[in-house]
């Protein structure tokens, strides 16, 4: 895509919206210029860019106000530039205007934000219908649609800051360090302590607006929550890379992490490889023949031992409902694993002999059974 | 390998096999922070949160990572409330027509169970129903039995059958449980009493049970198990070279806290009080495995395992005069019991008594079913003699 501006061309600042569709219009206040496929004029020169709306026209029409369509884009561009300049004043900087060349990636953002809180109101109230504005205020309030729950600030101003920051604006990354620096410090506390918190906050901000190494992380803000709440994810598992990372650096790899745990009583583990790719060769098949959600239920209590209150939360089931699945698929996994294919096959057999010495007359199925409901 | 060392191994199978399975393709939930918290907040829409699920359920990876963000304590969990797992109350019109649809069919399969459940209930005899299921018990059917009574229960009964349908699941319950136990399927016996205890049934015998099956012993006397010296590190000659000081972890005092509680409930029995004492017994706490055991000697008479342990007590507390009073007790009692006729000779030897000592070695030798176990005690009789 190219834009034409008083015959002079130039590639567009933002490298994704190469590929987008040809829609971009320019309006110049002065001369002459090309408009692609039709413009949109507003009083006092400004530019306006209906690739924003084109991208979602079917779904965005049939919202109110949107009829006639370049009126209801008039109005929509028109709401986002007035965001635009509160917001960058609101943060500190010289209010961007939408003719400035670097307003583009604010507006696409303010749109991406707005639009994704939109269609989502828009998808659980009645008729599928739902006045723009009157999302953009609740949002604006901090309120989100879903479960009326508090989404953690007014995220259009969270967009607009996060592409500052991305932009090196030196008043955004002061208004970023004096509204979240210590939010961010207790966060990183509340998983290990480090001796320099000055350090800390530079190697954070780093990470997030990408000065050694671009882009940052803000870079992926999109305001479907607000910035305080994504930054606390942010720094905790960033935090806990860390902690992992040194870890490793102290005990040695992972791999070497494992192996330590297991050849700790090296003969409570005695078992050939050939014996032991076997079983957990026929297991991933047996776990592959369950449901995806069964599987994954599997997964989160045994293999990572996650709590009952853990696994629901995930699963987004009741708390109650996961010991009397887990009893069902328990079973099931006992059924498939004593089915004739593994008790007619003499290496499974003598592997299974091997595996369980001791405990003669008691099945593979029903010992892992038995193994995985006694919790280590 | 031992149990434990078995289970560990099996699960580390399980975890390998788990964790070996492919992960989807990118992008990985797992790297985008927004979701995660979306969802930590509780504000992923159902259809995402279908899409999260899905995909955590096909990738390893990233159902790895997430636990381990939980665990760890980077991501809160959302709350689980019970109008957070229904669909939103305001639906699109199809889909509220297509709810209107199904509510129409839920009502009228619903008065038709409704007819058909009427029309049973008229022709259904609980008197009757029990008097079969008493057959069924005493035919040896437990599994089946306790399925129909179970089944009974939940019916509208009057208070008396349900009392005797409370009684016969009691029964019925108790011989299952005990025939797994003794098959070693210890989780169903667990199961099963957690199911009876759901259905109010409170039962000594059966919490017993489920405790002996908690210790993973596949008796319902633990002495009837462990009832000699030499399963207290004791040799035959009567010393205890290797005995070493019992270990307290997680799972023992777990274990102790469900004895008291049992005790709480059914003080007055007498079996769950010598098991106990059996207990304590391995953790060498041997006064008050005496107290424990003197009171089920008291509440059962003349038991022999009674005062097979409080001999065993005795015995470890080096007072082999009083254990043998108690080996002897329990012999009048059990006359052919292999371990009193065992600890009994231990004890005479101790005391200087070889004459006796040795009517015992042979009273227990031909007793034994263990070749290995005969040996021994042949053997020992010919180097003391």
């Amino acid at each position: 895509m190219l834009i034409v501006l008083d015959d002079r061309t130039f590639e567009p600042p933002l490298p994704d919206m190469a590929d987008g569709p040809v829609t971009f219009v320019v309006m110049s206040g002065v001369g002459h210029a090309q408009f692609l496929p039709s413009p949109i004029v507003f009083p006092g020169s400004q530019i306006m860019d209906t690739s924003f709306f084109e991208m979602c026209r079917s779904w965005l029409e049939t919202q109110p106000g949107m009829k006639p369509w370049d009126a209801g884009c008039t109005r929509a561009w028109q709401q986002l530039t007035r965001w635009l300049e509160e917001y960058s004043q609101t943060i500190g900087s010289k209010p961007i205007q939408a003719n400035q060349p670097h307003s583009a990636p604010y507006l696409r953002r303010l749109w991406n934000c707005w639009s994704y809180h939109w269609r989502s109101a828009s998808e659980i109230v009645p008729a599928g219908r739902i006045d723009g504005l009157e999302v953009a205020n609740r949002i604006r309030g901090g309120k989100g649609y879903f479960r009326g729950g508090l989404l953690g600030g007014d995220v259009l101003r969270d967009v607009v800051l996060a592409e500052a920051v991305i932009q090196k604006n030196e008043s955004a990354l002061q208004h970023l360090e004096r509204e979240y620096k210590d939010y961010c410090l207790r966060q990183g506390k509340s998983l290990a302590s480090f001796p320099n918190a000055e350090d800390w906050w530079y190697l954070l901000l780093d990470k997030l607006a990408g000065f050694t190494q671009a882009p940052g992380k803000l870079a992926s803000f999109s305001g479907r929550c607000g910035l305080q709440n994504w930054l606390g994810t942010v720094v905790r598992n960033w935090m806990r890379d860390r902690l992992k990372k040194d870890r490793l650096q102290t005990t040695g790899s992972g791999k070497d992490l494992a192996e330590l745990a297991i050849t700790e009583h090296p003969e409570q583990f005695l078992i050939s490889e050939e014996c032991r790719h076997l079983w957990v060769e026929l297991l991933q098949r047996t776990l592959a023949s369950l449901e995806a959600r069964d599987r994954l239920l599997l997964r989160l209590r045994f293999a990572q031992g996650l709590t009952g209150k853990e696994t629901a939360a995930i699963l987004g089931i009741h708390p109650g409902n996961v010991s009397r699945r887990e009893q069902r698929v328990l079973e099931h996994l006992r059924q498939r694993l004593q089915s004739a294919e593994v008790l007619d096959r003499s290496d499974y057999r003598e592997c299974l002999q091997h595996l369980l010495t001791g405990k003669e007359g008691i099945g593979f199925a029903q010992a892992l059974v038995e193994a995985l409901e006694e919790k280590p | 390998m031992n149990l434990s060392e078995t289970n560990k191994l099996l699960r580390r199978l399980f975890r390998q096999a788990s964790d070996q399975q492919q992960s989807a393709p990118r992008p990985h939930v797992v790297d985008d922070p927004e979701l995660l918290t979306c969802w930590s907040q509780g504000q992923l829409l159902p259809r995402d949160h279908e899409q999260f699920v899905d995909h955590l359920a096909e990738c390893s990876f990233c159902c790895r990572d997430l636990a381990d963000m939980v665990r760890s304590g980077v991501i809160a969990l959302p709350e689980i409330t019970k109008s957070s797992m229904e669909a939103p109350n305001v639906l699109p019109f199809r889909r509220r027509l297509q709810r209107r649809y199904l509510l129409a069919a839920g009502t009228l399969a619903a008065a038709v169970l409704l007819a058909v459940f009427i029309g049973l209930r008229l022709g259904f005899q609980p008197e009757r129903e029990l008097v079969r299921l008493d057959q069924e018990v005493q035919d040896g059917n437990f599994a089946k039995a306790v399925e129909s009574l179970e089944r009974l229960l939940g019916r509208d009964l009057s208070q008396p059958v349900r009392e005797r349908t409370r009684k016969l699941l009691e029964k019925a319950g108790y011989f299952q449980a005990r025939s797994w136990l003794s098959a070693g399927r210890f989780a169903e016996v667990v199961g099963l009493e957690k199911r009876l205890g759901e259905r109010g049934i409170a039962s000594a015998r059966l919490e017993n049970l489920k405790l002996q099956a908690g210790r993973r012993i596949p008796a319902e006397f633990a002495l009837a198990q462990a009832g000699m010296l030499l399963h207290y590190g004791y040799e035959l000659d009567g010393f205890a070279p290797a005995k070493g000081l019992p270990t307290i972890d997680n799972e023992t005092e777990k274990q102790q806290r469900d004895w008291l509680k049992a005790l709480s409930r059914f003080p007055g029995d007498a079996l769950l009080r010598i098991n106990f004492g059996q207990f304590l017994l391995t953790l060498g706490r041997y006064e008050e495995a005496q107290s424990q055991l003197a009171q089920a000697v008291k509440l059962g008479g003349q038991d022999s395992s009674a005062n097979l342990g409080l001999g065993l007590v005795a015995y470890q507390s080096e007072d082999y005069p009083v254990a043998l009073k108690h080996f002897q007790a329990a012999l009048l009692v059990a006359p052919e019991s292999l371990a009193a006729h065992l600890n009994a000779a231990m004890c005479y030897e101790r005391l200087g008594k070889k004459a006796s000592a040795d009517y015992h070695w042979e009273r227990a030798a031909g007793l034994t079913t263990d070749a290995s176990l005969k040996q021994q005690i042949e053997a020992h009789r010919i180097v003391k003699s």
